[in-house]
């Protein structure tokens, strides 16, 4: 059930038999949610952390007028709340874009799991600290990047992510999202944001059809998203 | 709801749009349109150029144009001259 999340946490530690024995027991319960639906509304006080399971969930905040913003796209094998252990209250919503399942963690179980652990709380602590970097890029994405370079990285980093949790091959993968979905992730509409995928389609860099990422050029697609792997954290430690 | 398609159509060709989005009624197609419009420009002028020559079109599923928004209709341009 939480092999994804385990996938996730080995690409980059070592996760011992005992130490993966007590992250399963933290999962108490499992609930499925239906595409587009709320699992966690923004103001909420929460006493339970999310551990992603199946299908792709956001963190997203909302303006008055109806406007969206995506902060982060989530994939399976993410813990979505994690931060929201110490903070007690969520500042966005955890939203659902496909139909997902969520593996329920109660705060209780998860300091016990981290005072029984201390290396699972280091783990999880550079778990948060990756979700910033993310946040970092999206940042730097939406702040100076262009339409095509940000759908370019966009498209590169679920790539990666999808990959650590053998989701993605190197020709594509599947990213089961609207145009709409990708505009509110990436600061654009979604008529610009179909515009940009045929420039991305005549570049010959990538197409995006049906829910299929197909990449027909790695490297371009790279360079037309200056693309640079490191806030992803791959190399292996050991804390 | 009803679903509308919003083809575009600019110097760049055009870019059909197959997959669509739900709206109340026409009005909230026409101001998503001119949302979408306006995107596009931004986009452009980063770029240094203003092509107000395009028009999206907002078609039904069968591809029957209900209503069409002109670039020029989507922003206020001023320029000196305009002022006297």
């Amino acid at each position: 059930m939480i092999e994804r999340h385990l996938m996730r946490l080995r690409a980059r530690d070592a996760i011992s038999a005992e130490e993966e024995a007590a992250i399963r027991s933290v999962i108490t319960d499992v609930r499925d949610f239906g595409a587009h639906r709320t699992i966690v509304r923004a103001g909420t006080e929460t006493t339970n952390c999310s551990l992603l399971l199946e299908g792709l969930a956001c963190r997203a905040k909302d303006m008055r007028d109806g406007q969206r913003q995506i902060t982060e796209l989530n994939v399976a094998g993410d813990f979505i709340d994690l931060h929201g252990f110490t903070l007690k209250r969520l500042d966005h919503s955890l939203l659902a874009l496909t139909r997902v399942k969520i593996g329920i963690a109660p705060h209780e179980r998860v300091k016990e799991l981290i005072e029984a652990f201390p290396h699972i709380g280091r783990v999880y602590w550079y778990s948060t600290n990756l979700d910033a970097a993310i946040h970092r890029e999206w940042v730097l994405s939406l702040g100076r990047r262009t339409a095509l370079g940000r759908l370019a990285s966009l498209f590169c980093e679920m790539q990666v992510r999808l990959g650590l949790v053998g989701l993605a091959e190197e020709d594509g993968y599947a990213l089961d999202l609207t145009q709409a979905d990708l505009a509110e992730c990436m600061g654009l509409t979604p008529v610009h944001v179909n515009r940009t995928l045929r420039e991305l389609r005549e570049r010959e860099l990538l197409t995006f059809r049906d829910g299929r990422v197909s990449i027909l050029n790695p490297a371009g697609l790279r360079r037309a998203a200056e693309f640079d792997p490191a806030y992803l954290y791959l190399d292996r430690q050991s804390e | 709801m009803q679903r509308f398609y919003m083809h575009v159509h600019n110097g760049l060709g055009t870019v059909c749009d197959e997959e669509g989005l739900e709206f109340a009624d026409m009005d909230a197609a026409v101001r998503c349109a001119i949302a979408n419009i306006r995107s596009i420009l931004c986009e452009e002028v980063r770029g240094g150029c203003l092509d107000l020559r395009g028009r999206l079109d907002i078609a039904a599923a069968g591809g029957q144009v209900l209503h069409t928004v002109r670039f020029d209709e989507a922003i206020t341009v001023m320029r000196d001259d305009d002022s006297r």
